[in-house]
């Protein structure tokens, strides 16, 4: 297994928010057409389907990049993801009129946090046992 | 010319790696083996993190579809 690295540590990457996001979206789903609460599920859908699994895979390419010069632990390294998500998945939440997530701003400082410890959870130990599994990295 | 043939032919069978078609046997053991190696134990500040994030989602539930959204 030493060829492709890029492609194996993407496809660790992708492999832990996939399922992950299965479940989320079952759950909204619930809500919208069980439980009938107005939730925008077509425009809400495409920040977590289309870009968080995405940056999850290129964030483990990055990070295998980047591991031989800087030597930062994987936790600490998948905690700064956030930093860039959270911005981004709010402005496209005001870009898209999710009024739900936009209008709910105040709540991003309690949010932000709790999500850095569970990005660096995951990518500690959920991605890396991932990344051990296809023979990414150290 | 006969002979310089063979000697290239001997030359590229020298320079390239024997191949096995066959596997070497099951793969499936290796893989749980493998398996089990990347288990890492959960260091106590870790868990006090995952019980912190816990506890906050249970005293905030509001901030449950901002951390679906996000995540």
């Amino acid at each position: 297994m030493n060829t492709h690295p890029y492609l194996r540590a993407y496809l660790a990457g992708i492999a832990v928010p996939t399922p992950a996001m299965l479940c989320g979206l079952t759950g909204y789903l619930l809500l919208r057409y069980v439980f009938n609460v107005p939730v925008p599920i077509e425009r809400m859908a495409v920040f977590p389907l289309a870009v968080v699994p995405n940056a999850w895979g290129l964030w483990n390419v990055l990070y295998l990049a980047w591991h031989e010069r800087w030597h930062l632990p994987i936790g600490a390294h998948g905690a700064l993801l956030p930093v860039i998500l959270i911005p981004g998945g709010y402005l496209l939440a005001r870009l898209l009129s999710i009024d739900f997530i936009a209008q709910s701003a105040s709540w991003m400082w309690v949010a932000f946090p709790m999500a850095l410890v569970i990005y660096y959870l995951a990518w500690k130990y959920l991605v890396n046992w991932c990344n051990h599994l296809l023979g990414v990295a150290a | 010319m006969k002979s310089n043939e063979n000697e290239i032919q001997e030359m590229v069978r020298k320079a390239l790696a024997p191949v096995n078609p066959e596997l070497e046997g099951d793969l499936w053991p290796r893989m749980l083996r493998r398996l089990d190696e990347g288990h890492a134990r959960m260091s106590w500040v870790d868990r006090i993190l995952l019980l912190a994030v816990s506890a906050g989602i249970i005293a905030f539930p509001a901030v449950i579809p901002q951390l679906l959204y996000q995540l």
